[in-house]
């Protein structure tokens, strides 16, 4: 009985002061919170967003463009892409802007790499939901159009022209964009680039 | 009251608690329980989602790792098995189911022996899923448990699918995933607390904690005449009059009320 009583205490305090201690010193709570809780998992719905990617102006409740967007899309097209450490949709996509981008990066990293396309500046940033800088991770309820809360989402942020003005325009894709095969995947990333720098193009000067 | 009452009232409870998501009370704890952070309302995360994405891809993160271990264990060092028969929401669910169980059974009877050690052989299951599908496979191919969970299909697929028509399509895990949910119902209608006692993850982690927690049922062998009433009304389907401290009581208490001569007892120590 002795022996009992000293197992359950011993047992309790061991378990309490881990738990004590992941609270009190180490960021899981908020770990576990934004990265499993908050995040729609896709994986655990079985399910994948059936989005049509059209651009759009307005924002999640109609907040303002981050400055780091802005201060990129001066210069061209901005294309975003959000992951998660676990994000199996992710682990697909991934190879396919590596290749788009010539560009090897973990899955962790924040990359920020521009190329050219048709004589547009076309600057895609990773963000990583887990690892990247706050500033970057807020951004993604910005843009997450259908409030799906799911990775990955893509945003391409382009201009358009909306009753006299030229304003930011983006649209935003999620999962494997609805196709099934790798190279449907790449050409449906591509093409959406291509629309973006197209409309970049025709509002780009209208901007000025 | 009633214990039967108690027990329901407890169970509703805690189903409560599991969906304050719905008031947007979104918390960074793990469930003690099994339950799907997927579900449109849930309100913490599902232990063994936790424990995967610590291993995942040869990864290993020991504070994702411990995080679910240990609020498991101070609730196993308490009370045991008894979230499983007093808070977990799929607890609930085959509280319902078990009647049907429990009617099918009368009518459809099987070979005892036979039955005896597919039940006894069974219960190892899901330590094998514990370990296979929950550690194993998620570090070594990345492939998880939670990707194929029924329930995960029941609280966040179906109300998903149903509250956002037309916005989701199936994903590659959809059918596969389908097709053990209809397993796993046809489970839970045929066997009384059959999650419980051979598939549930979280029902494995926490069994051996009934051999040391603080409060468990025990029964007096002296004064027992083997009646057999306790073990006929046990969900689990223990021996109940040889048990001691058994890994599969959930203490629902059922043979504490059923015991003629009131000698099973809760007991704290």
């Amino acid at each position: 009985m002795k022996t009992l009583l000293i197992l359950q205490l011993a047992g309790f305090i061991i378990a309490a002061g881990i738990f004590g201690g992941l609270i009190a010193s180490e960021d899981v709570y908020s770990e576990v919170q934004q990265t499993i809780v908050k995040v729609l998992c896709l994986s655990c719905i079985k399910l994948t967003p059936a989005t049509d990617i059209n651009f759009t102006f307005e924002t999640v409740f109609d907040g303002d463009h981050p400055s780091f967007i802005l201060e990129n899309l001066s210069k061209g097209v901005v294309f975003l892409a959000f992951r998660a450490d676990v994000c199996d949709a992710c682990d697909i996509m991934e190879p396919h802007l590596q290749d788009i981008f010539e560009i090897d990066f973990e899955k962790e990293e924040t990359i920020v790499v521009t190329k050219t396309v048709d004589g547009i500046n076309v600057t895609f940033i990773h963000i990583s939901l887990n690892h990247s800088p706050d500033y970057l991770i807020d951004s993604y309820e910005l843009y997450d159009y259908q409030q799906v809360s799911g990775v990955p989402m893509f945003v391409w942020i382009t201009y358009g022209y909306d009753r006299g003005f030229i304003k930011p325009f983006y649209a935003t894709g999620y999962g494997t964009l609805q196709q099934n095969t790798g190279e449907d995947q790449q050409q449906q990333l591509l093409d959406i680039i291509e629309d973006a720098v197209a409309l970049y193009k025709q509002n780009n000067h209208g901007n000025h | 009251m009633k214990f039967k009452l108690k027990r329901l009232l407890a169970q509703c409870f805690f189903f409560i608690v599991a969906n304050l998501g719905g008031l947007g009370i979104k918390t960074g704890f793990c469930y003690p329980f099994f339950y799907c952070h997927a579900c449109p309302t849930g309100s913490a995360a599902c232990p063994l989602r936790s424990l995967e994405i610590s291993v995942i891809n040869k990864n290993f993160n020991g504070r994702l790792f411990l995080y679910p271990l240990v609020i498991l264990g101070m609730v196993g060092i308490i009370t045991g098995r008894a979230v499983c028969g007093w808070a977990c929401p799929v607890g609930l669910l085959q509280r319902a189911t078990g009647k049907v169980a429990r009617k099918l059974k009368r009518y459809v009877p099987l070979p005892k022996k036979v039955t005896r050690t597919i039940d006894q052989k069974g219960r190892y299951l899901k330590y094998a899923i514990l370990i296979g599908m929950v550690i194993l496979t998620p570090f070594f191919i990345g492939f998880m448990f939670t990707d194929l969970c029924p329930v995960g299909f029941l609280v966040g697929t179906i109300p998903i699918s149903l509250l956002n028509p037309g916005e989701f399509i199936p994903s590659f895990y959809f059918y596969p995933a389908l097709v053990i949910f209809i397993l796993f119902l046809i489970l839970i209608f045929t066997i009384e607390r059959g999650w419980c006692r051979y598939f549930c993850p979280i029902g494995a982690i926490l069994a051996p904690f009934n051999k040391i927690s603080i409060y468990h049922v025990e029964v007096d062998k002296k004064t027992c005449v083997h009646c057999n009433l306790c073990s006929s009304v046990c969900p689990m389907g223990i021996d109940i009059p040889n048990m001691h401290r058994d890994p599969e009581c959930i203490l629902c208490g059922k043979c504490v009320t059923a015991c003629p001569h009131s000698i099973i007892k809760f007991k704290r120590n």
